[in-house]
């Protein structure tokens, strides 16, 4: 990185400016893009009865009262805790699922496995609508209404398509060069899936889980018609809670440290992992074909 | 089982012979197929049952099974009866709402794609930001944005636009039925323009460099490079993502991001279809007039799914016609009659 310091060529002199204007048409939209969660995250340092009067993005007399609230009064980690346990379990069986289908249709060539294909793009289209109506009668007869199993089931069925589609695009590029000398070593194919051929789809792992941990963490809809009992309900259904108890101006605070205190595990996931994201994408070559 | 004289064709690859049991493949796929048929194959055809049915979630007619009542429910929707509830309005407004948005966040996504693909300082911190909306907690969105749109002079919007001399006194925001809408609009980009920028800029970043080399030669412009080269090349990413985001958006995602900020107000303005099952089926417990609703959704949805893979097919097809003359060759005959 030695700088020159040589007059610049007309040519690299445009390229400058052109590098420079780039930085400008990124950040200003950018700007308005993460005002809202800039702005939350300032409100959440103030105190409530403030919230009317400092509008400023800086707050005149900053707090932790807030937090502490959350935390100490309001079991916010109780939530946080309930919504690790849904989507952990969830993601942890919907990748295992969904790569071991994905392998399937990525080693295996046939009718029923163009079939199972194809069956994944239909199934996407399904509103929610639709099914959520018969979802709630299947789940009532299986006594499993009010329960985390509940949603974990359903967020494993729905969020599969994306990654049977993702590890697939990744499973193509893997050759299968590599596979067979374990076969000739009198290797299974469950055995060279999950010691060979795992470990190698390592980014398309990264990039379903965060995608399903992500997405189902997030969920609303399923979550509040299925899980009534506050003791097991996620934190998006804790800051519901939040919102409707607090309707009070002094109380507007709480709401922002809670929804602070939920952006975080997400704010983590982009900027350490947006790589994997990028990545497991673009080896998602069943998508674009 | 162990064929290995034979060549086995794989994904495009011909690779030798091995153990091939086609019981494995079946076993791998199992307990996927088990999932699927419990979370969407049985609700999918038990849906189609009720919406033929008048199952009622409460009440007498709860108990005991519904009666079998031909097409009632779908001649009630289309005939429009419930005049409190007027489908053809919130099918339309839902219509407007997915299409504005998917237009509107493919635009943003690809301008944030194709600049957050040249190389900068700071680059993955800017793309990080860019990417954080996709994974804000709905409820949080709502939080957030409602400082944006607040109704008084204070409101960030409100005392922008007003900078500006855009407007002479603050707008209501989710007080208006009109602004309500564009606030759901705003929102619905906010949070479907970074799946968007994800998928092109890993389009983009799939693009062999060295085919630009022959039209900067030439003395090709960026925009000329752009239009003849990097779009053709990313269209069947793009026509993907829009199609999937547009089915997500119109049949699941709308609830999520609507419910939470104006919870379908103010009066009916802001209704769309998914809510409008839920409030069906849950608050009213109408089971089968709700089922109908959901399946003319997908049936609409089954259409425009056919269109997407006909348009699909014609614009790889067109991409292949333009592949067969070079790049080069193309450029000139096209960028010579332009200067």
């Amino acid at each position: 990185m030695k700088k020159a310091k040589l007059p610049l060529s007309p040519a690299k002199k445009r390229q400058r400016r052109i590098n420079i204007l780039c930085y400008f048409l990124v950040i200003i939209p950018l700007v308005f893009i993460s005002l809202p969660l800039v702005t939350t995250l300032s409100s959440s340092f103030k105190y409530g009865v403030d919230m009317f009067v400092d509008k400023g993005l800086i707050p005149k007399n900053p707090t932790v009262e807030n937090y502490q609230y959350i935390v100490f009064n309001y079991d916010f980690f109780g939530y946080f805790k309930n919504s690790l346990i849904i989507s952990g379990i969830a993601t942890f069986g919907c990748v295992m699922i969904g790569s071991l289908a994905g392998y399937g249709i990525s080693r295996f060539r046939g009718g029923a496995f163009s079939l199972f294909k194809l069956m994944t793009y239909v199934l996407q289209m399904i509103p929610m609508g639709l099914v959520i109506v018969p979802m709630y009668i299947v789940i009532r007869s299986l006594g499993l209404y009010d329960t985390q199993l509940s949603v974990m089931v359903l967020y494993i069925g729905l969020n599969l398509c994306l990654c049977i589609w993702i590890m697939k695009g990744f499973f193509d590029t893997i050759p299968y060069d590599i596979e067979e000398s374990a076969f000739m070593d009198g290797c299974g194919q469950y055995r060279s899936f999950l010691r060979i051929v795992m470990p190698l789809a390592g980014p398309g792992i990264a990039c379903c889980s965060i995608l399903t941990f992500m997405g189902t963490y997030n969920e609303l809809a399923l979550a509040s018609l299925f899980l009534k009992n506050t003791a097991i309900q996620p934190i998006t259904l804790g800051m519901q809670n939040f919102a409707q108890q607090f309707t009070n101006a002094e109380t507007w605070g709480y709401i922002y440290a809670g929804s602070v205190l939920t952006t975080l595990p997400a704010v983590l996931v982009v900027f350490f992992a947006q790589k994997y994201i990028i990545a497991g994408l673009s080896g998602a070559g069943s998508l674009k074909g | 089982m162990f064929n290995k004289a034979t060549k086995k064709k794989h994904g495009g690859r011909y690779v030798q012979g091995t153990i091939v049991r086609k019981s494995i493949g079946y076993s791998m796929l199992t307990p996927c197929v088990i999932f699927m048929i419990i979370v969407q194959a049985i609700p999918f055809f038990y849906g189609v049952y009720v919406s033929f049915t008048d199952k009622t979630l409460f009440g007498a007619a709860s108990k005991g099974t519904p009666n079998f009542i031909g097409v009632t429910n779908y001649v009630n929707v289309l005939a429009n009866t419930n005049k409190a509830s007027d489908f053809y309005q919130v099918f339309g407004f839902t219509l407007v709402y997915s299409v504005v948005i998917i237009v509107c966040a493919y635009l943003l996504g690809l301008y944030f794609a194709i600049l957050l693909n040249r190389p900068m300082k700071y680059r993955n911190l800017f793309r990080s930001l860019a990417f954080l909306p996709w994974f804000v907690n709905p409820m949080v969105m709502a939080t957030s944005w409602s400082q944006m749109f607040d109704p008084t002079v204070d409101g960030i919007l409100n005392k922008l636009f007003m900078a500006l001399k855009l407007i002479e006194e603050p707008l209501l925001w989710k007080g208006d039925s009109f602004w309500a809408k564009v606030c759901i609009i705003i929102l619905g980009v906010w949070k479907a323009y970074p799946m968007m920028t994800v998928m092109l800029l890993s389009a983009l970043q799939g693009i062999d460099k060295s085919i630009y080399e022959p039209a900067t030669i030439a003395g090709a412009s960026e925009i000329q490079k752009f239009r003849y080269i990097t779009f053709p090349l990313i269209m069947p990413m793009s026509i993907t993502v829009c199609a999937l985001q547009f089915i997500w958006m119109f049949g699941t995602n709308s609830y999520d991001n609507i419910m939470t900020v104006t919870a379908g107000g103010p009066g009916r303005a802001t209704y769309v279809l998914t809510i409008e099952v839920f409030n069906q089926a849950f608050k009213r417990g109408k089971m089968g007039f709700a089922a109908s609703i959901s399946l003319m959704m997908l049936l609409f949805l089954g259409v425009c799914a056919l269109l997407f893979v006909t348009v699909k097919k014609i614009s790889a097809r067109v991409a292949e016609k333009k592949e067969e003359r070079s790049f080069e060759s193309k450029f000139l005959e096209e960028g010579g009659t332009e200067a």
